[in-house]
C-alpha cells in the first residue's frame, strides 16, 4: 500500500538538467513517454507515439496548436504569453524527434498578445500564424488543412499527410520532460463561467478534486453546469470528487444555460455551413428521428469529431450532435452484428 | 476534502452553449420586414389591403390552432410561421378580393400545404403558394380579374379602377404588347409601386427596404434571389417573342440592338413586375422549401428564373412566379442530393 507522506520532496533524479539538443530522437521519445506526457489539449493521446511517424510515412511539418477555439477557455493563451520559450523549446524538440522540415504555430487572432509573444521567442525557421477565428479551428483536421491546404482523408491520422499536430500545452510538457526530466504531474487550466466569482488560469497537481479547484474560485450557488473541458465539447459533471486528469484542460461553472426545447427541423442548412467536416447533420437527424436510418456508412457517421458546431447554431434548438452519437452507436452495433453473421457458416 | 457541488446540477449532453437565433425570432423578422410592403399597399390601395392581410393571417394561425388541436400536437403558433403565411397569401390577392377567399386560401395553405405534411419543416411546398395556386384555381375569376382597382392619390381613399384606358397590369403589357410598356407604366413607377396590382407586389422598393433587412440579419441569403431575378432579366431579352404586328423580335437580329438602353430598361421592367420581388425575396427564399446549401439555392433561383420567363413569354398566364417556385419546389430533394459539400477530404490526395 502507498501512503502518502505529505512531504511534496522530488524523486531522486529530478529535476535534472539535459541538453535536448545532444540526444537523439529515440531518447527524446524515451524521455517524453517516461514522463507519461500526453496530448494537453483534451483528448490526452500518448505524445510519445505521436513522436515515432512510420518509415513509410515520414513528417515533413510540425503544427503547435495554439489556436483555442473553446469559448471560455484561455489557457493556451496565457501559456504561450507566459512560457512561449519553453513552448517553442518544445516545438524545436518536436521538430527534431520527427525530422520536420517546417514547425509552424497556429493562433487565432483574437490572442494578439499570445501571437506577438510568441513571434518573439520564435525567430528563425519557426513560422507563427495567424488564423481567423472560426469554430472548430482547433480541431486537428481543419487546423492542419487551414495551416498546411492538406485534407486529412476519413479514417485517417495527421501521419497520412506528413504532419504532427500538438498542442502548445503539450509542448509545454514535453520541453519539461525533456530538459527537465519533468514528468506530468500537474497541468495548466481555465476555470470559468459566469458561477464563478474569481476566474483564473491555474497550474494544478493532476489529481485534485474539481471540487478543491472550484472552491478556490468561488462558486456562485446559482450553478446550473458544472463543466469538465470546454462548454461545446466538454461533460457535465455532478460530483466534486471528480479529479482533475491529464486532459483536463477547463473546468467551468455555468449559471445560463440554453432553454432545452428542440423543435422541427426548418430546413435552414446552418448546420451544413458551420461542420467542419461538410458533414450533413440535418439530413442524419431526420433520419434518426424517424428511425429510418439503415445505411450510416455513406454519411460518415464515424468521421464526425463532435465539435458540436451543428447543435450551437440550430435555431431549432435540436441537439444534433446527441443524434450522431446516437447514429454511431447504431452503427457499431450493426457492424458487430453483419461481422457475425458473416462469420457463421 | 469533499466539498460537495449543489444537489440540482444539470448533467446532460454538450455543447452546454448556444448562438442560435430561436425559430420565432426568425419569423416574425420577416413579418416585420413585410410591413414597408403593408404600409405602401395601404397607401396604394386603402384600408382594404390592411383588412385582407389581417384577415388571412388571422385565419392562418386560427387554422393551426385547429388542425393541431385536432392532430393532439403541441401548439406553435407562437412562432410566426402560421402569420407569415398569412400575410404572404393576402399579399398575392388583388386589392377587392372578397373576405371569404382569403379566408379560404389560408385554411387550404396552412391545413393542407403545412399541417398535412406533418406541421413545420415537413412540408415541400411553400404554404402561402400552395393556397394562391388553389385559389386561383378555385376562383380564378376573382383572382385573375379584368379591372384592377387603385387609389387615385396615395391615401387618399378614393378607389377607382384601372379599366378600359390602360386595360392591363404590367405583366399583362409585358406579355401582349411589350414594346409598348413604357407608353402605360414609367420604369419609376413599377420601382415604387404606384401601379395596380396585387396587394403586397406592386411596391419593389417597400419589399427591397425588407428583404435588405433580412438579408443584413443573415435570415435570408442574397444568392437566391438574386440568381432568380438575373436569370428573369437576362432570359426575357435573351428569348424571342413576337411583337403585336407578329413580328419576331430576337437578340440575334441587328434591330434588336437599334436601342441598347431600351433593351436593359424592358429587361428591368420585367424584373419589376409581377410579383417577382416579393417571389423572389420572400417566397421563395422560404427556408422549408428551398435547397440546403448555397450552392443549391443558385441552382434553385436559376430553374425558377427560366420558367418564369418562359411561363411570362410563352406560357398562358402573365404572371409565372407563383408556378415556377412550385415546381422548383417540388425539386428541392434532386437539387439537395446533387450540390451536398463533399466530405472533408474525400477527394484527397494522401
Amino acid at each position: 500500500m502507498i501512503e502518502n507522506d505529505r512531504e511534496n520532496r522530488w524523486a531522486e533524479g529530478v529535476p535534472c538538467t539535459r541538453d535536448w539538443q545532444k540526444m537523439s530522437p529515440e531518447e527524446i521519445v524515451t524521455a517524453v513517454t517516461e514522463a507519461g506526457v500526453v496530448g494537453m489539449g483534451g483528448a490526452a493521446f500518448p505524445a510519445g507515439v505521436k513522436l515515432t511517424p512510420s518509415r513509410e510515412k515520414p513528417v515533413d511539418t510540425a503544427i503547435l496548436n495554439g489556436v483555442e477555439c473553446e469559448p471560455y477557455l484561455t489557457i493556451d493563451h496565457r501559456l504561450m504569453v507566459e512560457r512561449a520559450e519553453e513552448i517553442i523549446g518544445g516545438l524545436s524538440i518536436i521538430v527534431k524527434a520527427v525530422g520536420a522540415k517546417r514547425a509552424v504555430v497556429g493562433i487565432e487572432s483574437n490572442k494578439p498578445e499570445a501571437y506577438e509573444s510568441m513571434c518573439k521567442a520564435a525567430g528563425g525557421k519557426i513560422e507563427i500564424e495567424m488564423l481567423d477565428v472560426k469554430y472548430p479551428q482547433g480541431a486537428e483536421k481543419p487546423l492542419i488543412n487551414a495551416l498546411t491546404g492538406r485534407e486529412v482523408p476519413p479514417g485517417k491520422l495527421p501521419f497520412d499527410v506528413g504532419v504532427v499536430v500538438h498542442n502548445v500545452g503539450t509542448a509545454w510538457a514535453i520541453f519539461n520532460a525533456v530538459t527537465k526530466c519533468m514528468p506530468l504531474i500537474e497541468r495548466p487550466l481555465t476555470v470559468s463561467g459566469d458561477a464563478i466569482e474569481r476566474p483564473a488560469n491555474l497550474i494544478v497537481p493532476i489529481g485534485t478534486p474539481v471540487g478543491s479547484v472550484i472552491e478556490h474560485c468561488g462558486l456562485d450557488p446559482k450553478v446550473k453546469k458544472i463543466l469538465s473541458g470546454g462548454p461545446m465539447m466538454g461533460v457535465a459533471i455532478a460530483d466534486s470528487a471528480i479529479p482533475v486528469v491529464k486532459g483536463t484542460s477547463g473546468i467551468l461553472a455555468l449559471k445560463k444555460i440554453p432553454r432545452d426545447i428542440s423543435g422541427p427541423c426548418i430546413r435552414c442548412g446552418r448546420c451544413i455551413q458551420v461542420c467542419p467536416l461538410g458533414g450533413i447533420a440535418s439530413e442524419m437527424a431526420r433520419a434518426i428521428e424517424a428511425g429510418a436510418l439503415v445505411d450510416y456508412e455513406h454519411l460518415h457517421v464515424f468521421d464526425c469529431m463532435e465539435c458540436g458546431a451543428c447543435s450551437f447554431v440550430c435555431p431549432a434548438g435540436r441537439n444534433l450532435v446527441q443524434y450522431v452519437r446516437q447514429a454511431k452507436e447504431e452503427a457499431a452495433y450493426r457492424r458487430e452484428l453483419h461481422r457475425k453473421q458473416q462469420k457463421k457458416p | 476534502m469533499n466539498k460537495n457541488f449543489p444537489s440540482n446540477l444539470i448533467v446532460g449532453p454538450g455543447p452546454h452553449i448556444s448562438g442560435a437565433e430561436p425559430i420565432p425570432k426568425i419569423m416574425w423578422s420577416v413579418v416585420i420586414a413585410l410591413v414597408p410592403a403593408l404600409v405602401f399597399s395601404i397607401a396604394n390601395f386603402g384600408w382594404y389591403a390592411l383588412v385582407v392581410t389581417l384577415v388571412a393571417a388571422i385565419s392562418s394561425v386560427a387554422t393551426e390552432w385547429a388542425v393541431q388541436k385536432f392532430r393532439n400536437v403541441p401548439v406553435t403558433i407562437g412562432d410566426g410561421s402560421a402569420a407569415i403565411t398569412g400575410v404572404l397569401l393576402a399579399f398575392t390577392l388583388p386589392p377587392d378580393i372578397p373576405l371569404y377567399i382569403p379566408v379560404i386560401g389560408s385554411v387550404f395553405a396552412i391545413g393542407i400545404a403545412k399541417q398535412a405534411f406533418g406541421g413545420l419543416g415537413m412540408n415541400i411546398w411553400n404554404p402561402a403558394l400552395a393556397g394562391r395556386a388553389f385559389l386561383s384555381a378555385a376562383y380564378s375569376g376573382s383572382i385573375f380579374m379584368p379591372k384592377w382597382p387603385m387609389l387615385a392619390k396615395i391615401f387618399s381613399g378614393d378607389i377607382r379602377s384601372i379599366d378600359a384606358i390602360t386595360a392591363a397590369t404590367p405583366c399583362a403589357v409585358l406579355k401582349y404588347a411589350p414594346l409598348t410598356i413604357f407608353d402605360h407604366y414609367r420604369l419609376w413607377d413599377l420601382f415604387v409601386g404606384r401601379i395596380p396590382g396585387c396587394i403586397g407586389e406592386t411596391s419593389a422598393a417597400a419589399l427591397l427596404i425588407g428583404a435588405v433587412f433580412l438579408m443584413i440579419r443573415k435570415i435570408i441569403n442574397w444568392r437566391l434571389p438574386f440568381a432568380y431575378v438575373l436569370t428573369v432579366m437576362i432570359l426575357v431579352v435573351a428569348f424571342p417573342v413576337r411583337a403585336a404586328d407578329g413580328t419576331l423580335m430576337a437578340f440575334w437580329q441587328q434591330s434588336f440592338w437599334a436601342d441598347p438602353l431600351f433593351v436593359f430598361e424592358r429587361s428591368l421592367a420585367h424584373a419589376l413586375s409581377g410579383g417577382l420581388v416579393i417571389g423572389a425575396f420572400f417566397m421563395a427564399t422560404d427556408m422549408v422549401t428551398s435547397p440546403l446549401t448555397k450552392k443549391g439555392q443558385v441552382v434553385f433561383g436559376i430553374g425558377c428564373g427560366i420558367l418564369v420567363a418562359i411561363i411570362r413569354l410563352y406560357g398562358g398566364y402573365p404572371e409565372g412566379v407563383c408556378y415556377s417556385i412550385l415546381i422548383m419546389n417540388t425539386l428541392v430533394w434532386a437539387i439537395d442530393r446533387l450540390t451536398m459539400p463533399g466530405f472533408f477530404g474525400e477527394h484527397a490526395h494522401a
